[in-house]
């Protein structure tokens, strides 16, 4: 449909190769075969020895044997299947109830209203992205543990020996996976608040609304497609997830569907053939689910409140609730930063894991953060993670506008288009590692080693996450401001230049931060990748993690955390004073 | 080219071998071969900033020859497809899982008979020289000494079946030799299968908690006082911790199960004589007592730990063995019996 509008005024027809001739024709449709060549390209390998591994023996040599379906049996034969399930589906659905209700209305007050300590909001957030998934979950633990500072404190005010919380149970599982997510969630919605237009939540205030009806009734509503691809992003991925189900899960007997893939990758050598399998039935229930997701944002054009008209969006004055917004964002500093960020200081400054009490503080040192700074191999780490996450971030991000763009307007293949770049999502991290590592080991070139196998691995890993923001910032941009574009003559490339980058750039900025603060955080991959010559920051935190070295582990990560966080945030205000022109900022 | 860079790394092996010492020496033809090729890329399993770079650095100093530092995560998965692929990187690991054994049974390692050996005892080398072992675990059972009376320690294994501990003990959920199924098999070999049995089947009934992640997670369990006591904390570990202040000690209950980090040479290696030598140098005196001073126990049986207790010949505790072949033998039994006792109740 848009391809015609947009191929309504062709250019007069020139002596040009036949690519050019057919790009003038039907330019959209070239556009989205290149694309889908070039995403062809990069997931179908993967994909395919996906399928390969979870459909033949696996020889101890590394090679391959004869067809099996036992892997799939194996899955589908676990014992507690149901229950497992029923697990699964409590987790994965009260994580993704929660992080949604509370990302949406962080993102809210930060880009929409005048509560104050907006800047925690984001500070958090950057932190939070940046700080290891390991580190962040050992902190939860021990602030949640039965000998963590909550507990002991609960036990010393009531004198009682049992406990406030017990955090290995599903609640607590939903709980931490909460947190996890609240860095994206909240990323998401505020790219998607700052774009929208605040026209009609003026409105509603103008005609009455209370604050809260108008956040219910307008805010929300206006952001749905953007709720709804959020929803689901989060649900797949907490189906797929087994480091948070099994550290938490596992000493009180909670078992997810994941949790056999986790002892599975465990075992020596690694059963990645089951995982492979795993993700495989995955990909395959994913899809209906991708069905139904594609059928409620079919009419999204209802959404797009970014027109031709002007408009500058001014802050929702909240009144008197002005402070308790700015309450609610101080409580998220304070919970999802403080807590965990003290825990980690903590463990780091303390010879060994020593429970959180006065008694407590004569045993602090400095021993572990000179370690840190005393081992200089650790700059070359920090510039390839650098270089990787750079790298990674622009590349798949500059792919998702693309795709992201195509996917909105309904190209043509932009249903295949969306189905390959989901499908990395679904794959377990050291799955992934091990298929790129064998695509790496048989192309012609030397990329087996360098640092440029990992960047690959890390673009076909990011392309969803990426994908995610840039699609739903697409969805808000009305059509109108293209046509217009169109009519004067622009081509589709300097319409997505011209027009749709700058319009997308919170998305943009959103997405490129995510990705470049998730690689240095990703070790399944990065650790079986990385060459002697091309070590990774995840290398030396496995090091630490294996060898039981706790305290250096978490002071290595702050530092790390807070390296990372310099280095975003410099990205971050450089790409907004940058893209900031288009929305008046 | 190459002859001439053979020839003056004879010599100068020649010279520096001009005092003839008592302990074994790597053979001067293999050292010459070994500086021609320069380089070696060793995947330790050791803490790297603490064992691999000092004992790396002095290798480096001793020969001249560099080593490239590659990491150990998911070695064998790694091994396994460069050796599909016919592009191995590694020269030399080193690895305290089945690795060596899953290598072995792949036929993707090479066999050295190391002159240092010699002095080792038979379960740290393998009788067909596919491999040697550079330091030595012992895994025993752990206590909180803030939760737990002197007067109330538990003296035997027998002792760990009283009602008191029931709910009160951890160990890593480790399905391999560095958790539960090592203590498993120590059991069954020292007490014999029928009582072995006997003796698992009362333990399953206390209910032990099983921690996620390695025997330093379960014992920081312990150290925080999570729960008082765990079943397989190495020992090094305690002490590491408890010279340091932590409230925590562990006990002397034998036989305790004993595994090792082994050492082995990968098959079609690119530099094989660097890597022999480089093996060489971890199992000599001088490579054991860097390992000792980075707190690992040394499996030369002359080369005492840092804490001398900490191995059984200076602290008087018996150990069983747990060696790299029962991987294929009676790990899966031992497997089973985690599985059935002690996970799926």
């Amino acid at each position: 449909m848009s391809d015609d509008i947009l191929a309504a005024r062709r250019p007069p027809a020139g002596n040009f190769p036949n690519v050019f001739k057919a790009l003038q024709a039907r330019p959209v449709s070239v556009i989205s075969a290149v694309m889908v060549v070039v995403m062809t390209a990069l997931m179908l390998p993967p994909l395919l020895i996906l399928l390969r591994n979870s459909l033949t023996v696996a020889n101890p040599d590394g090679s391959r044997g004869a067809f099996t379906l036992e892997n799939y049996s194996r899955i589908l034969s676990q014992p507690d299947l149901y229950v497992s399930a029923w697990n699964t589906v409590q987790f994965a659905g009260l994580s993704t109830v929660m992080v949604l209700i509370i990302g949406a209305f962080l993102a809210w007050l930060v880009e929409r209203t005048n509560a104050p300590f907006k800047g925690l909001a984001y500070l958090t957030t950057i932190i939070s992205l940046g700080t290891p998934f390991i580190l962040y979950t050992a902190a939860w633990l021990y602030v949640l543990g039965r000998a963590g500072p909550l507990n002991d404190l609960y036990r010393t005010l009531t004198g009682r020996a049992d406990l406030l919380f017990d955090v290995h149970t599903i609640w607590g599982m939903a709980l931490i996976e909460t947190f996890v997510w609240m860095p994206l969630v909240f990323l998401m919605f505020s790219a998607a608040f700052r774009a929208a237009n605040a026209e009609m939540e003026e409105a509603a205030r103008m005609s009455g609304a209370s604050v809260f009806d108008m956040f219910w009734r307008v805010s929300i509503p206006l952001v749905w497609p953007a709720m709804a691809a959020v929803a689901m992003f989060v649900f797949i991925n907490t189906l797929q997830a087994f480091d948070v189900p099994i550290l938490v899960g596992v000493p009180s007997n909670i078992n997810v569907l994941s949790s056999d893939i986790y002892f599975a990758i465990r075992e020596v050598p690694p059963k990645l053939d089951h995982a492979s399998a795993f993700s495989i039935l995955l990909i395959l229930a994913i899809s209906c689910l991708m069905v139904w997701y594609g059928r409620l944002s079919r009419n999204a054009d209802r959404f797009a409140s970014v027109t031709g008209k002007g408009y500058r969006p001014r802050p929702i004055d909240l009144g008197r609730l002005r402070w308790l917004g700015g309450a609610f964002i101080l409580v998220d500093f304070f919970v999802v930063l403080l807590v965990p960020i003290a825990a980690l200081i903590w463990i780091a400054a303390t010879p060994f894991m020593a429970p959180m009490r006065w008694s407590n503080l004569k045993l602090l040192t400095m021993k572990n953060f000179n370690a840190v700074f005393e081992e200089t191999s650790y700059l070359e780490y920090a510039s390839n993670t650098i270089t990787i996450a750079a790298v990674a971030a622009s590349v798949a991000v500059f792919l998702t506008i693309i795709i992201g763009w195509l996917t909105a307007r309904r190209a043509p293949g932009s249903t295949v288009l969306d189905q390959l770049s989901t499908m990395p999502m679904l794959f377990p991290g050291i799955v992934m590692g091990a298929a790129v590592m064998q695509i790496g080991l048989q192309v012609p070139f030397a990329i087996y080693g360098t640092i440029w196998l990992l960047a690959f691995a890390f673009v076909i890993r990011a392309v969803p996450f990426s994908l995610r923001y840039t699609y739903t910032g697409v969805l808000q941009i009305h059509r109108e401001l293209e046509e217009a574009a169109a009519i004067s003559g622009a081509s589709p490339l300097q319409l997505i230049r011209r027009i749709v980058v700058p319009l997308l750039s919170p998305a943009i900025v959103s997405a490129w931060l995510f990705v470049f603060l998730s690689v240095g955080k990703e070790l399944a991959i990065s650790v079986l990748l990385s060459g002697p010559r091309s070590q990774t920051i995840a290398v030396a935190m496995f090091d630490k993690a294996t060898n039981g070295q706790e305290g250096e582990l978490a002071a290595f990560g702050l530092v790390w955390a807070g390296l990372m966080t310099v280095v975003a945030g410099v990205a971050y205000v450089f790409i907004r004073r940058n893209s900031g022109a288009a929305f008046g900022r | 080219m190459l002859q001439a860079k053979l020839w003056m790394a004879a010599i100068v092996a020649a010279m520096s071998l001009s005092s003839v010492s008592a302990r074994a020496e790597s053979d001067p033809a293999l050292i010459a071969a070994a500086k021609a090729e320069g380089t070696v890329t060793w995947a330790s399993g050791l803490i790297v900033n603490q064992a691999v770079r000092p004992v790396a650095a002095a290798f480096e100093k001793k020969y001249g020859i560099h080593v490239e530092i590659a990491t150990a995560d998911n070695l064998l998965l790694r091994m396994t497809n460069e050796a599909s692929a016919g592009k191995p990187t590694i020269d030399i690991f080193d690895n305290a899982g089945d690795t060596i054994s899953a290598m072995r049974a792949a036929d993707l390692i090479v066999p050295y008979a190391s002159p240092e050996t010699a002095r080792y005892r038979p379960e740290h080398k393998d009788p067909e020289n596919y491999w040697a072992s550079c330091c030595v675990f012992f895994y025993t059972v752990a206590i909180n000494t803030e939760m737990v009376k002197p007067e109330d320690e538990p003296k035997s294994y027998e002792d760990l079946l009283d009602p008191k501990w029931k709910d009160k003990m951890v160990w890593q959920n480790n399905e391999n030799f560095a958790g539960p199924p090592s203590f498993i098999g120590a059991r069954l070999i020292s007490m014999g299968e029928e009582a072995g049995t006997a003796y698992l089947e009362k333990l399953s009934k206390q209910n032990i908690t099983r921690v996620p992640g390695n025997a330093r997670k379960a014992l920081d369990q312990v150290i925080l006082g999570q729960y008082p006591l765990a079943i397989t904390a190495l020992n090094h570990h305690v002490v590491i911790s408890s010279s340091q202040g932590a409230p925590v000690k562990w006990l002397k209950i034998g036989p305790v199960a004993s595994t090792a980090e082994t050492v082995g040479l990968v098959k079609g290696a690119a530099h094989p004589n660097a890597a022999k030598l480089l093996f060489d140098y971890l199992l000599s005196a001088e490579g054991q007592n860097v390992l000792r001073e980075a707190n690992y126990l040394p499996a030369d049986p002359n080369v005492p730990a840092k804490v001398p207790e900490l191995k059984p010949e200076q602290g008087g505790f018996t150990a069983v063995p747990i060696l790299p072949s029962m991987n294929q033998e009676q790990l899966p039994k031992w497997l089973e019996i985690y599985k059935r006792l002690f996970v799926a109740n």
